[in-house]
C-alpha cells in the first residue's frame, strides 16, 4: 500500500492530481469513496424500492451503541468491529422477526427498536466516557477520514465483493418480493427468507461504511443518491447505474471538499449528495410534465 | 374429477384474530371456480395461505408437478409512484435471475413481447408501472401470470378498477383459457354477476366459513 500512496503523492506533486493527495489519508479516503459510492448507490436502489430507509437509519444509530459495547467488552478503540457487527446484526434480525411474528408495521417496529437502542446507547456512552476518550464514539457518529486505516478499506472491499455476489443472484428476487410477496411466492421464491438475507446484507454494508461517513449520515449516502436517480430514470437499469454514479460523485466530491476546507467528510458528502438530489429534481422529466 | 387444489380444515389468523376457520375447499382440474364473499370474509387470507405467505393450520394440497408454476394475478402491486420500474422490467424480474440492470437478451425481450401481445398490452412495454391506468395494469398482470403457461391461474379481484369493456375482455380471456388450454382458474371476486357469467362453481366465504366444495351459482345466491 505504501508504494501506492507514494505514487499518488508523486502525481499530486506533478500537478496531475489535486495537491491534497500528497497525504496518504486522502488517498485512503479516495479509495474508500470509490468503493463506497458504487456499494451504497447499488444497495440504495433496493432500500428505496423496499421502503427500508428508516430501517437503515436505525441500523446506523445502533452502531453507536455497538461501538460503546465493543469498548466495554475490551475491544481496542478504533476497531470495535465485533461490538458493532454483532449488535447491529442481532438488532436487525430481531426487528425483522418481530415484524413478521407480530404482524406490526415495519415503521412502528423500527421506531420502537430505535428508541430502545438509543436509550441503551446513551447509557453505555456515559459508562464508556469515564474510561475511554469520547472521540471514539464521536468518530462512529460522524465518520472520520483521518482514522481510516488500510484494514477498514479491506473490510469495505470484502463487503463490496460479497454484495456484488449476492446481487448477481438475488437482485431481481429482492425487488419482485417487495412488489408482491404473494407473486414472488407463486414463482417459487421465499419472500421471508429473502427479507432476512437482504437485511443481513444491508447491515454489513452500513457497518462497512461507518468509518468514512458515520452512523448519523449513513442514511444520506444510501438513500439520497437512489432518490435522486429516481427523479431522472425511466427504468430500473437507468435507476441502478445513475444511483451508483451519483453516489460515487457525492462520495468523491465530499472528500475533496473536506480535503480543502476544515469540515468533516461525512457532512461534506451529505451536502454534495443533497445538492445532486435538488439538481436532478429540477431536471426531472416527470416534474416538468407535472408542472406543465 | 381430480382436485388441483384441495383444502381441508384451513384455519388462519390475521392480527391476532381468526380470519378463516376450518375451511374446506376443492377446486377441480379444468374448472373456473369462483370464490366470493363480503369484504373481510377472508378471501385474500385464503389466497395468501394458498400461495404460502401466511402460516395456517390444516392442509392445502396442490395437484401440480414440481415444474408447474401458479399463475397469480395480484389485486395490486406495492410500489411508490416514484419507483422507475417499466413494464418490461417487471417481467424481467420474475423471468430471469440475471439482474434487471444488465442488458436483456433478445430471447427474453421477445418472450416479454409475446406475453404482452396475449392480453393486448404490447404498446405498454416501455411504460412505467406507475403511469398505467387500472385497466392497463390489469392487462400487464394477466400477461405476467400467463407467461409461464400455468395449469393453475389464481386471480384476486381482477375486475376491480377496470371499466366495463376491460372487465368483459378479462371474462372472455378466462373462458378462452379454460376452453382451449384446459387451464384451471380460481377467481376471487365479490361481483356475483361477473361470476355468474364465467364461473362453473362458486364457493361463498362468509363469517370465515366456506360452504364446502362449492356449488353452482343458482344455489349460492339465495
Amino acid at each position: 500500500m505504501d508504494a501506492l500512496y507514494e505514487a499518488f503523492a508523486g502525481w499530486a506533486r506533478a500537478g496531475i492530481l489535486p495537491a491534497v493527495f500528497v497525504h496518504p489519508f486522502m488517498v485512503r479516503g479516495l479509495l474508500g469513496a470509490l468503493l463506497l459510492g458504487p456499494l451504497f448507490g447499488g444497495i440504495g436502489t433496493v432500500v428505496v424500492a423496499r421502503r427500508l430507509s428508516f430501517f437503515v437509519q436505525a441500523i446506523g444509530n445502533a452502531a453507536m451503541t455497538g461501538t460503546a459495547l465493543g469498548l466495554l467488552l475490551g475491544e481496542p478503540p478504533g476497531s470495535t468491529w465485533a461490538g458493532i457487527y454483532g449488535f447491529c446484526l442481532v438488532s436487525a434480525l430481531l426487528v425483522t422477526f418481530v415484524k413478521h411474528r407480530g404482524g406490526i408495521p415495519s415503521d412502528t417496529v423500527t421506531g420502537i427498536f430505535l428508541a430502545q437502542t438509543l436509550g441503551l446507547g446513551v447509557l453505555m456512552v456515559a459508562l464508556v466516557s469515564k474510561r475511554f476518550d469520547i472521540h471514539q464514539v464521536e468518530g462512529a457518529l460522524f465518520g472520520s477520514l483521518l482514522t481510516l486505516r488500510d484494514a477498514d478499506l479491506a473490510i469495505l472491499l470484502v463487503t463490496a465483493l460479497a454484495a456484488a455476489a449476492v446481487a448477481a443472484f438475488l437482485y431481481n428476487d429482492f425487488l419482485l418480493a417487495s412488489l408482491s410477496p404473494e407473486l414472488a411466492s407463486a414463482r417459487g421464491k421465499r419472500p421471508v427468507i429473502l427479507e432476512y438475507v437482504f437485511v443481513t446484507l444491508a447491515t454489513a454494508v452500513v457497518v462497512a461504511g461507518l468509518k468514512l461517513v458515520g452512523a448519523l449520515l449513513v442514511l444520506v449516502m444510501i438513500v439520497v443518491p437512489a432518490a435522486a436517480a429516481q427523479n431522472a430514470a425511466r427504468n430500473l437499469r437507468q435507476f441502478f447505474f445513475l444511483s451508483i454514479a451519483l453516489s460515487t460523485i457525492a462520495a468523491v466530491g465530499g472528500l475533496l471538499v473536506s480535503g480543502y476546507l476544515p469540515v468533516p467528510t461525512g457532512g461534506a458528502i451529505a451536502l454534495v449528495s443533497t445538492a445532486l438530489f435538488y439538481l436532478t429534481l429540477a431536471l426531472s422529466p416527470r416534474r416538468r410534465e407535472a408542472s406543465r | 374429477m381430480t382436485a388441483i387444489i384441495s383444502i381441508r380444515g384451513l384455519t388462519a389468523w390475521r392480527g391476532g384474530e381468526v380470519a378463516l376457520e376450518n375451511v374446506d375447499l376443492d377446486v377441480f382440474e379444468g374448472e373456473i371456480h369462483g370464490l366470493s364473499g363480503p369484504n373481510g370474509a377472508g378471501k385474500t387470507t385464503l389466497l395468501r395461505c394458498l400461495l404460502g405467505t401466511l402460516p395456517f393450520t390444516g392442509t392445502i394440497r396442490l395437484g401440480l408437478g414440481l415444474k408447474d408454476a401458479i399463475g397469480y394475478v395480484p389485486q395490486a402491486l406495492a410500489f411508490d409512484a416514484s419507483l422507475p420500474i417499466s413494464v418490461a422490467d417487471f417481467f424481467a424480474l420474475s423471468l430471469t435471475r440475471k439482474p434487471v440492470f444488465m442488458r436483456r437478451t433478445q430471447a427474453l425481450s421477445e418472450r416479454i413481447e409475446t406475453a404482452l401481445a396475449e392480453t393486448d398490452a404490447s404498446s405498454l412495454l416501455g411504460r412505467r408501472l406507475s403511469e398505467l391506468s387500472g385497466g392497463e395494469l390489469r392487462r400487464v398482470l394477466l400477461a405476467q401470470a400467463l407467461v409461464l403457461e400455468p395449469r393453475l391461474l389464481v386471480l384476486d379481484e381482477p375486475a376491480s378498477h377496470v371499466d366495463e369493456e376491460g372487465s368483459r375482455a378479462i371474462e372472455a380471456l378466462l373462458l378462452r383459457l379454460s376452453r382451449e388450454r384446459g387451464v384451471t382458474v380460481l377467481l376471487v371476486e365479490h361481483d356475483l354477476a361477473l361470476l355468474a357469467r364465467v364461473a362453473m362453481r362458486v364457493t361463498v366465504l362468509n363469517r370465515r366459513v366456506a360452504t364446502g366444495e362449492g356449488v353452482p351459482l343458482e344455489k349460492a345466491v339465495p
